[in-house]
This record gives C-alpha cells, structure tokens and sequence, in this order.
C-alpha cells in the first residue's frame, strides 16, 4: 500500500472514497497518476494523442468501476489492468480498421515535451525517440508490455505478474524473449 | 557447462534485480571467470540500452479539469449500469438469451396457430365422449412428422398460406 508523502491517506484509502462518490478523493488520484498512466500508454500505443485519449479514458473507468474495487488489491495493479484492456481494445480496433482502409503512415514522435532547448537537440530526440519505438513495435503486445512495465514503469516481477494475470516464471519467459527480439532488431 | 546453461536461465532475472543475494553473488562470480556468459549479459545489457532515450511525456495543464468534466458527464444511471449489470456472468447471460428465445418462439407459434386445437383449453375425457376422440387423436401426433400445434406446423402454414390444408395431421397440397 503505498502512501504519499504530503498524504496521510494510500491510494486504496482515497479509492474507497472514490467508491462512496467523493469526487475530492478522485481529483487527487487523477494528479497522483496521470503522469505515470499517460507515459505507461504512451510507450505501449507509441502514439501521444492515442495515449492523451486512453489516458482520460482510464480515470472515467476508475471512476464508474470504484465500487468493483476491492481494497485488498493493490490500485496501482488495478489501473494498470484497466489500461492495459483499454489499449488492447484500441489496438483491435486499429487492426480491424486497418484491414478495410489502408492504413495511415505512422506519425514520427515528434510531439514530445523535452529539455533540448534547440532546434537540432529536438531533432535528435525525435529521431532517438523513433527509433526506440522502431524497436518496440517489433515485439508482440505481452512482450513488449512485459517491457514496458518492468524497464520503464520499474515494477517487479511480481507486481507484472499481478498485472498481466501470469505466474513470475512466465513474466521471466516473457522478458527473456523480449530481450532476445531486442537484440535481433539491433543487429539489423 | 551446465553452470554456464543454469547461469544463463538465470542472466535476465539478475540484470532485472530478481534474484536473491546469493544467486546474485553467485552470478557475478561466474561472470567474472566464463568470457562466454559474460558477453551474453553484455549483449542482454545493450537491449535496455537501446530503449532507454524515452523521454517523459507530459498531459496538458488542463487534463484533470477535463477528467472531472467527464465524470460530471456520466450519470448516476451509467454507473449503475456499469457496477450492475456489466458484472453478470457471461452464462447468465447466454441463458437469460436462450429464454428468452424460447419463450417468444413459443408466443409467435401460439400466434401463428391459435386456431388448432389447444391442449390446455381441452376438456378431460370423462367430461364428455367426442372429447376423447381428440385426445387419443392428439396423443397420436407425436408420432407425426408435422405435429398440429408445433412450430414446424407453425412455420409450414405461414410459408404455404392458405393452399396448404391439414388432413388428418398430415400435410397435402
């Protein structure tokens, strides 16, 4: 249960708050959370406005679904499932209509908030940036949420397996296979 | 050899911080002293090495007021719906389905046949004797391909209209 530091109340205090309808309890999850879910989607769909969309849409369900929320599980773990149901449905849905419309050439990531102050440190950055999800988009969706959560997001074994319902061994397997796909597309 | 096979299994859970202070130990051991399994993790190295340039993205300033103005969106009624009716098992589901199917069916085939005979209305034999004729008449259309009363026998007079004629439950043109 983690607990923030300026907060006497964890994540799962302020959920069963959540759940009685204080919508004071919710602002609060929003402002903790947005950051983390939004770079979470964002590194999994590899598009930013995809991610801005999914990202609103992942607070709406927290907010219908509070009173499914059971205080035992951990509410980091139960968001992450949330948004990880809604990518994948989008990705469906992007499959799907990729197969009746051609599809769109994909968007370089250059819409990105960083620190380079000119014009060519930008330039780079976004060449850096497409590159890295050249790499990712090789893996299939287990593999690279596998990565995702546990290289950008920091969580443990346990905790991705929590997340995506496998044991610790198969989470293991996962990133074993990650890796080696990893390593394939860098020797290209 | 079969340290260097047990080490390697192991390789990706010690580069990810998920083995314990002895494997890890025993792993860097082994790291130090085998060239082959050393160039393995540094291979495994450069995978995270490679993805590790992403920077953070950031929402704009206004995103929680654009949550919070969803969520004022979303009736009461929504989320009843959601916290209700979403969790119903997906078998429930499917049987709700199937009686309901079933039990229209069986409306639309009493529509469709009102005018034969209808079981229910039928007065018991000993009542009177021209009504066990229709009983022993009716018990017999079990054995008919073409029951009167039944769905096919529904379903044969809506296609065929008014040309078809039943005689004793069998079907003529």
């Amino acid at each position: 249960m983690e607990k923030h530091p300026n907060k006497i109340q964890t994540d799962e205090d302020l959920m069963q708050r959540v759940a009685k309808g204080d919508k004071n309890a919710f602002t609060t999850l929003v402002q903790l959370h947005q950051k983390s879910i939004l770079n979470f989607i964002w590194r999994f769909m590899g598009d930013k406005t995809q991610a801005e969309d999914l990202s609103q849409e992942v607070f709406l369900k927290v907010w219908q679904s509070a009173t499914k929320y059971e205080k035992r599980a951990k509410f980091s773990t139960w968001m992450y499932r949330i948004a990880i149901n809604l990518c994948l449905n989008k990705k469906r849905a992007l499959k799907i209509k990729n197969i009746f419309l051609a599809p769109l050439p994909l968007k370089k990531q250059t819409q990105i908030n960083t620190d380079c102050t000119t014009p060519e440190n930008q330039l780079l950055k976004a060449e850096q940036t497409s590159q890295i999800f050249d790499i990712l988009n090789t893996l299939p969706s287990a593999q690279r949420l596998a990565v995702t959560l546990k290289f950008y997001q920091g969580l443990t074994y346990a905790e991705i397996s929590k997340i995506l319902d496998r044991s610790i061994l198969a989470v293991d397997a996962l990133l074993v296979r990650a890796k080696k796909n990893i390593q394939k597309k860098i020797e290209k | 050899m079969n340290r260097c096979k047990d080490i390697r299994k192991k390789i990706s859970a010690f580069q990810d911080g998920e083995v314990n202070q002895a494997q890890k130990e025993s792993i860097e051991i082994h790291l130090q002293n085998c060239r082959e399994c050393k160039k393995e993790f540094e291979a495994m190295m450069l995978t995270y090495q490679s993805i590790d340039k992403l920077p953070q993205i950031e929402h704009g300033p206004m995103f929680t007021q654009q949550v919070m103005a969803g969520i004022n969106k979303t009736s009461w009624l929504d989320r009843f719906l959601n916290n209700i009716l979403r969790p119903l098992p997906v078998p429930a589901a499917m049987t709700a389905m199937v009686m309901i199917g079933l039990l229209s069916g069986a409306l639309l085939g009493n529509l469709v046949i009102q005018d034969q005979l209808n079981p229910l209305e039928l007065s018991f034999p000993w009542n009177s004797p021209d009504q066990e004729i229709i009983v022993s008449s009716l018990s017999l259309d079990s054995f008919n391909a073409v029951p009167p009363g039944s769905i096919a026998d529904g379903f044969l007079r809506v296609t065929l209209g008014s040309d078809m004629t039943i005689q004793n439950h069998g079907v003529s043109l």
